[in-house]
Parts: C-alpha cells; structure tokens; sequence
C-alpha cells in the first residue's frame, strides 16, 4: 500500500465519524436561530446554513487551489500540478452543487423566493458554470498538453472570480444574504458560542470529506495518465495490445 | 429487414455512440443552463419581479431555440468521418430509417434539456404557472417540430461550408411560426394565473396549441417524405 493510499484511507475514516458527529452537534446542540437576517421567525431551517457556508467557503478554498495549482502547471510544465489541479476543481464544482442546491432550499423558506439575482449568488452560479465548462473541456476536448493547457486558463482566469465573490457582498452593500461572518460580528457569531463551535466543526467536517474525494480524483487522474503512457510506449514497441 | 428492423439497428447504433461520448448532451445542457443566467440577468429588473410574467415565456423558448439548435446542428457529425453517412445510405434500403433514428435522438436530447430549462426557469423566476400539462404540451410540440425540421438540415449542411453559420440561418426562419405560437400560449399560460383572464385563456391557449399541432403535422410528415429526395444527390 502506497502512502497516498494510507492517508487516503485515514482521510475517508475520519470523514465517515465526523459527518454523523456533525450531524448531531447541528442538530441537537447548537440553538435554533431565526430563519434569516431579516426574519424573526425561528425555524430548523436555518439549520442548511451549516452545511451550505461551510460547502460554500471550501469550495472557494479548493478552486482558489485549482487557480494557483493550474498557475504553476503553466509555468512548470509538470504534470503533477495538472492532476493536482484538475482534482482541485472537480471537487470544488462538486462542492458548488451542493452549495446551489442547499441556498435555493433555504431561501424559499428564508425569502420567500428560489433565487435572487444578486451579485453574490449571481457570482457563485457563474463560476459553478465556468467550472462546468472547464469539466467538459477535460472530459470532451481531448487528452493531449493543449487541452490541458487552455483548461489552465480557464481556471488561472477564474481566480479574480473567486475572490470577487468574496468581498462582492460588502461591495455591493447588503440586500438579502447574511454579511459576511468574518467582517461583522453578525447575530451568528454573536448570539451563542455553541454556534460559533458547531459553525467551525462543520467547515472542518466537509473540509476532511472534499479532501478524501479530492485525494481520490488525484489519484484516478495520474493512474489514467500512466495507462495512457503505458500504452503509447507499448505502441512504440509494437506490442500488440 | 422490415423497416423497424432496420430503424432498431441504426438506432441501436447512434444510443450506443452517445453514450460512449457524451459530449452533444453534455455541452447542449451546459449552454442552456448558461443562457438561462445570462438573459436572466440581462431582462432583471433590481426588485420588481412584478413583470416576470412579461418576458419569462419569450427567454425560456429563446433559450429551447438556441440549444435545440446547438445540439440537433451537430447530430450527423458523428457520420463525418471515413464518410460514414455514405455507407449508412448505402447499407439502409429506406433513408427514413438514417433521418428517423437521428430525429429520435434529437428528440432525447431536446427533451433532457429541456427538462432543466423549465425548472430552472421556475427556480430562477418563480412564475405562477395554473397550467403545467399544457405548458408542458406545449413546449413539446415546440421541440417536437423543431427536432423534424432541425435533423433535415443538419443532414443537409453537413458538406457545406460555413455550415455552422449557415445551419441557424436555413433554421430559424423556417421555425419561427412554430415557436411565436408557442411563445404565445405561454404567455397565455401564464397570464390566466390572473383571475380576470382566468375565464377566455384556456379557450386562446387551446388556439395556437391547436396551430402547433398542425405545423407539427405539416413538419413531421413533410420532412420525413422529402429527406430521401434531398439526400439521394448529396454526392
């Protein structure tokens, strides 16, 4: 057994205790909130908020990786960081579905709409789109080094993307989604410090959770790789496969 | 080899290709879920969803229009290559089988897309729509006649030049009746959520839905007995 195996292995144990223990902790532990910012209203809905900040954050964290890791595959040339990279942004759309599907959910409840067209929101969407698109250029455009090149630059230029959606919420001033966590002492950070520890845990669960997906789309990507030139090299050989 | 025979063989065939390369599928879902943001974005009125009713019908078939014609253009390029097509004329005795196989999978396509379009639209727009079966028909029927006429000239263009700029240009204009009637029992669909039209709109929406059906009729059988005829010289 290889040491990405291993560490693979350890990261997919840890994830499978830590989701239900982090299940149970949002549930059961930490308080009710009022369903939104603009709501008096309690509701077990605002529970989403859990699951869809910490997806939202690690998905920014994982294609901000995509954009740096595609940066140094265009300056290097080495392989490795295109695996890497491409393993970065497959889980980061992944990531991205989870937070499109978990924010709709709550704001219908929170609202009173599915969506809003806000710059964040409108931000997220566009680069869970651009995402998309960059999947289908790997999948459909062919294996050889220019391909992988011009999804590089997809995701290099992506990166101000990413970090627009950061600080477009202060930005543009606030209609609907809650301010930023980290820059106000927001009614979440604020109220009960039970929230601030399960808010905390749960960005580390679904951190350890990408991480063990993110580990395994590495490795499936270089062992395609290495198939790949196996079978070149056998071809130049002319051995019949 | 009966007709359905040969048509289970060829279609056998084209199913077995897509699903080894999902690309046409792929891209085509993709574009439309792109577009839906993009003209979403671009008809949003900053907090006045008042009048989403006003152009939600007109963006959701412009956008049934575009993909329809991004993923049916692209439905013979598959027989491209080593001149398949040629081969696939010659091998099948009737060239219906060649053009209703690739309008069958057109179809699949146009659906599965089209089943993204309209709950995204919902999500996105949240109109009250009193209607869904016939919504429902309607945008059927729209893609139903869009996927005959598209299919015919796809197998047309494919030797032109230019055919990518060409396709749309042949296309559009031949559709538009097609889908403006649909254009309009949507709306029609989505105005009787208001109780003073409530009464006339079924009566109106059952109107063009009834002129979609016969354009549907005219495409459907009219394409599928002039395909050989315009095929057969194609060289």
């Amino acid at each position: 057994m290889s040491r990405a195996h291993t560490v693979h292995i350890t990261l997919l144990g840890i994830a499978t205790v830590a989701i239900p223990m982090a299940l149970v902790m949002v549930f059961f532990y930490a308080p009710t909130l009022p369903v939104s910012n603009t709501s008096e209203m309690n509701g077990v809905v605002q529970k989403i908020f859990y699951f869809h900040v910490g997806s939202a954050i690690n998905m920014l964290i994982l294609l901000l990786a995509a954009g740096i890791l595609s940066l140094l595959f265009l300056v290097r040339g080495d392989l490795k960081y295109d695996h890497w990279a491409g393993a970065c942004a497959d889980t980061g759309t992944l990531l991205g579905m989870m937070v499109l599907c978990s924010g709709p959910l709550w704001a219908k409840k929170a609202w009173g709409t599915w969506w809003n067209f806000e710059p964040r929101l409108m931000l997220v969407l566009l680069v869970f789109l651009m995402y998309l698109g960059y999947a289908a250029m790997r999948r459909f455009g062919g294996n050889d080094m220019f391909t992988r090149k011009l999804a590089a630059g997809i995701s290099v230029l992506g990166i101000p993307a990413i970090i627009f959606i950061r600080i477009a919420v202060n930005l543009w001033g606030r209609k609907l989604h809650p301010e930023n966590l980290t820059s106000d002492k927001s009614q979440f950070t604020s109220s009960a410090p039970e929230i601030q520890t399960v808010f905390y845990i749960s960005i580390l669960t679904i951190l350890v959770f990408s991480l063990a997906i993110l580990l395994l789309r590495k490795r499936i990507r270089s062992a395609e790789d290495s198939l790949e030139s196996c079978w070149h090299a056998a071809q130049d050989a002319d051995i019949d496969v | 080899m009966t007709f359905g025979h040969q048509l289970k063989a060829v279609l056998i065939k084209d199913l077995r290709i897509e699903v080894r390369n999902p690309g046409i599928l792929y891209t085509m879902l993709l574009f439309a879920a792109l577009q839906v943001v993009i003209f979403g974005f671009a008809f949003y009125v900053m907090n006045d969803e008042s009048n989403a009713e006003a152009y939600v019908p007109g963006l959701m078939w412009i956008v049934i229009l575009f993909s329809s014609t991004l993923g049916t253009g692209r439905i013979f390029d598959r027989e491209q290559q080593n001149d398949c097509l040629a081969g696939l004329m010659m091998g099948c005795a009737d060239l219906r089988v060649v053009y209703l196989s690739k309008v069958i999978l057109a179809l699949g396509f146009s659906l599965a897309m089209v089943t993204l379009v309209i709950p995204l639209v919902i999500v996105f727009f949240d109109p009250e729509i009193p209607h869904m079966g016939l919504l429902i028909l309607a945008v059927f029927l729209g893609v139903l006649g869009f996927c005959f006429v598209g299919t015919l000239f796809a197998g047309l263009v494919t030797r032109l030049a230019f055919r990518e700029v060409l396709y749309p240009l042949i296309v559009f204009p031949l559709i538009v009746p097609l889908f403006l009637a649909g254009v309009e029992a949507t709306s029609l669909i989505f105005l009787s959520a208001d109780t003073r039209y409530a009464d006339n709109a079924l009566a109106d929406i059952w109107t063009w839905l009834r002129l979609m059906l016969a354009f549907d009729l005219v495409f459907v059988f009219g394409t599928s007995w002039i395909f050989p005829y315009l095929m057969r010289d194609r060289g």
